[in-house]
């Protein structure tokens, strides 16, 4: 049996009981209800004392031995990705390729008044700029221009049609109406 | 100085058989000893895991050495943390020579208790902002009753002869195996599974005439 003394002899089957127990302690697993006595619960209040608020023990979830990416090699991958940006962005403003995406988008717009929609987000995406106003108003084509080949000469008004088509229709009319009135001799 | 010896033990079987599985410092054990190669070699990233490994074990033993003051672990704590900085700046130095490194880091830090014992720092206890929400912390009285039951237990394990008293220490609160405790102190696994076991009979025993004294 256990004994106090340091000079008794103890058996195996006490010594794995201790063992075990200190193991269970350590881990802070629940001890089994045979050896809660006095001390072990002394020391289980010594344990949740200095668990208190204390680092938890475990594992880190990094790796060590796997290959980490250093600052150096983070600040040279932002550096490269950054020149890339910077220059794809000054060839694009330098070759007027978002502002020369407008009226591309706008002409088809224009004309096919039948999917007047589907196209404009991706254009948008593609020119990089997101336009404050989505049907901004497009300048009057000048008198006596004719109107684009591909456009339609007498757009159908079409109950979605924009002012921007009207705009389109303006000059003709305006022509036409002096025109009449110089016939008439009203024009003053 | 030994108190207990193997030839102590009842029949021929030897203490060394005592080990029914793999503790689980055994088992975490080659990992920290590869933390510790690769931080010798210079590698941060095991640096930083190997002290993220380190200090929780360093905090509860320097806490269960030094105890609170002004009812905080403040004290304790710098110690902890002073002890991961000399472990930082000793990792240069630090040879394998087929001891666990635990031995090496609980050397270290027994020198830092002994010398934050000798100086019986005192210093100013910060407190903490006042709490706008609900603390779900215990309460007074069940923190009170805590830390009188955690001041018992140090008691009685200041009633300890020293080597039983750090073998309990770094066995059940760093949670060190019974080999890595051997190392630290310089005894063999099967010496401290005898001496934890005799350490924790004289536990019981001063716990239960501290209970019969207190009625």
């Amino acid at each position: 049996m256990t004994s106090a003394g340091d000079s008794e002899p103890v058996d195996l089957g006490s010594l794995r009981a201790t063992d075990a127990l200190f193991d269970r302690l350590a881990t802070r697993l629940p001890e089994p209800p045979e050896d809660q006595d006095s001390a072990v619960l002394l020391l289980r209040s010594l344990l949740d004392d200095v668990d208190d608020a204390a680092p938890a023990t475990g594992d880190p979830a990094v790796d060590p031995r796997k290959p980490r990416r250093t600052g150096v090699r983070t600040a040279v991958a932002l550096g490269v990705a950054s020149a890339v940006l910077a220059t794809t962005g000054v060839a694009a403003a330098g070759g007027g390729w978002a502002e020369r995406d407008e009226p591309r988008r706008a002409a088809p717009q224009s004309s096919s008044s039948a999917k007047p929609d589907r196209k404009k987000p991706k254009a948008e995406a593609e020119a990089h700029i997101t336009p404050a106003n989505p049907a901004p108003p497009r300048p009057a084509r000048p008198p006596g221009r004719p109107a684009h080949p591909k456009a339609s000469p007498t757009p159908k008004p079409a109950p979605e049609e924009t002012s921007h088509s009207q705009v389109a229709r303006t000059p003709e009319e305006i022509r036409k109406l002096i025109e009449q009135r110089l016939h008439d001799g009203t024009w003053r | 100085m030994l108190y207990v010896t193997e030839a102590a033990i009842v029949g021929t079987e030897a203490v060394h058989v005592v080990v029914p599985r793999p503790s689980r410092s055994e088992e975490s054990e080659p990992d920290l000893r590869e933390l510790a190669t690769l931080a010798v070699q210079g590698d941060a990233g095991a640096t930083e895991v190997l002290i993220g490994r380190v200090r929780p074990m360093v905090v509860r033993y320097c806490r269960a050495r030094l105890g609170r003051v002004s009812g905080q672990y403040h004290a304790a704590d710098d110690v902890a943390q002073e002890v991961c900085i000399a472990v930082l700046s000793a990792l240069p130095r630090y040879r394998d020579m087929g001891r666990p490194f635990a031995s090496f880091v609980f050397g270290i830090a027994a020198h830092k208790i002994a010398d934050a014992l000798r100086s019986a720092i005192r210093t100013a206890v910060p407190t903490e902002d006042l709490p706008d929400g609900p603390d779900e912390r215990p309460g007074p009285e069940e923190t009170a009753i805590r830390y009188l039951e955690a001041e018992q237990a140090r008691d009685l394990l200041y009633r300890l002869p020293d080597q039983q008293r750090e073998l309990v220490l770094l066995r059940v609160v760093a949670g060190l195996s019974a080999e890595e405790t051997g190392n630290v102190l310089g005894m063999t696994a099967g010496a401290v599974r005898v001496a934890q076991h005799r350490a924790l009979a004289r536990l019981r025993a001063m716990a239960v005439a501290m209970e019969e004294s207190g009625r």
